[in-house]
């Protein structure tokens, strides 16, 4: 009786939790502190591969790794917080677990078997403004139908599902990211009053001279969708 | 390189030399089971996975997931918001689940650790998340189908379903029945308008699947 009555409140407080989490259907709360200090964007490095982390509050996060299934269009993953540890679980089923030691930031990835392995990644945060543009952007459908995607890396290099063995270059310029690509043409996403845009300008062209405009989707800052 | 190519590598290599912690996909786990909030946990290959937890306005939909496994751990990290972990023995069989909210830490002592259970067999073979066609509804409505025999169809439709001879029979709060048949080439699904006729030739056939066998798209 005592044990119901110590841990009722806390019953209670759970399932309000609960219902709360069920209401809002979309975008969760990873708890503590840790939560706090993991949003943002973390250059990833470690086992001979470097990649960037983007942290998003909702829960949700995007890895700008082009070893996954989905290449150029990173990995979509979601990501929940332990007293110590900050675990990702990314769409193909692999994860990393993040930690911090000190002033540093360190991953592993937990192995099959379950055997210990090494804190063998380092993380360091990237700030703005480059940190405004890292990660996978979702730009207009091609004539195929198929979306354009473009990964934006910390360092300054940029790929394209249109070419994603020809890497361009990215920089933040004008508060705006600016992509040249190796044919000369330039995508410029920008921040608008509703979201992002992004403006292609033909090569040789100047900023009057724009081909195309479309929205662009930082993938991960909205409720990834399911389908079915 | 991502462990997700040693994961297939060693899933490949367990199904093939019959590894017993190891087991067909999708794997489903009833997680507490008896109790009002009893669901299953559908993992399949490749990362993804389907529950039949109901949230949001769409309960028939059931959620989806990402899923990881090390040692004797799986953790399943649901698209709104809960975090699953089920333990295992040295077996393969699980032997606690946890629940977690959002806001909760994920490694925190909590109140009611349960004892899922394993589904096999036939029961496994319906277990789930369905899409029915409907006339009317472009890509048809979801219908779910708890291993405790609760069923569900968009939008709110209630009923029960159990194993008999020939597949397992729904019988919906209006009368409907519905009969999932395994074929060669699939499963199709029997409906009839109302038991009475449920004797007679089926009202409608169509071919269905379960969420999930086709793997999951995940947009943008």
């Amino acid at each position: 009786m005592k044990t119901f009555y110590c841990h009722a409140p806390r019953a209670l407080a759970l399932l309000a939790l609960f219902a709360l989490s069920s209401c809002a259907g979309r975008g969760i709360t990873p708890a503590g502190d840790l939560a706090a200090e993991a949003e943002g964007v973390w250059h990833v490095e470690g086992d001979g591969r470097k990649f960037d982390l983007v942290i998003f509050p909702g829960g949700q996060c995007v890895g700008t790794s082009r070893q996954g299934p989905r290449r150029v269009e990173g990995l979509r993953g979601f990501w929940r917080t332990g007293a110590q540890e900050i675990t990702v679980i990314f769409e193909e089923g692999s994860s990393l677990v993040i930690r911090r030691r000190g002033e540093l930031w360190v991953a592993r990835q937990p192995a099959l078997d379950g055997r210990p392995q090494k804190w063998n990644y380092t993380l360091t945060p990237v700030t703005a403004p480059d940190a405004d543009f890292i990660g996978v952007w979702r730009l207009n459908p091609e004539p195929d139908a198929a979306f354009l995607y473009v990964n934006l890396e910390s360092g300054g290099v940029c790929h394209s599902s249109l070419n994603p063995t020809r890497p361009g270059r990215w920089s933040v310029v004008g508060g705006a990211a600016r992509c040249v690509w190796p044919d000369g043409w330039i995508d410029v996403i920008s921040r608008t009053d509703r979201g992002y845009r992004k403006e292609s300008l033909p090569p040789g062209g100047d900023s009057q001279n724009i081909a195309d405009t479309s929205i662009a989707l930082h993938v991960g800052a909205d409720a990834f969708e399911f389908l079915p | 390189m991502w462990d997700w190519r040693l994961q297939a590598a060693v899933w490949a290599f367990g199904l093939a030399f019959g590894a017993s912690s190891l087991h067909a996909f999708p794997e489903i786990y009833a997680c507490n089971p008896g109790q009002p909030d009893a669901f299953d946990i559908l993992l399949f290959s490749g990362g993804k996975a389907v529950t039949t937890r109901s949230t949001g306005n769409e309960p028939a939909r059931g959620g989806r997931a990402f899923w990881n496994r090390s040692g004797n751990r799986t953790m399943v990290f649901s698209a709104n918001g809960p975090t699953d972990v089920l333990d295992f023995n040295r077996d393969g069989d699980p032997i606690r689940y946890r629940g977690f909210v959002s806001g909760q830490l994920i490694d925190e002592q909590i109140i009611r650790p349960t004892d899922p259970k394993q589904i096999n067999g036939r029961l496994a073979l319906f277990t789930g998340i369905w899409i029915f066609p409907k006339a009317g509804v472009p890509g048809g409505v979801y219908a779910l189908l708890r291993s405790n025999g609760e069923a569900l169809m968009a939008p709110g439709l209630a009923g029960r379903w159990t194993l008999v001879a020939d597949g397992a029979r729904c019988e919906w709060r209006d009368g409907s029945v519905d009969l999932l048949v395994r074929t060669r080439s699939g499963v199709e699904r029997r409906t009839w308008t109302s038991a009475a006729s449920a004797g007679r030739d089926p009202d409608q056939r169509s071919p269905i699947r379960r969420v999930g066998e086709d793997g999951l798209r995940v947009l943008p």
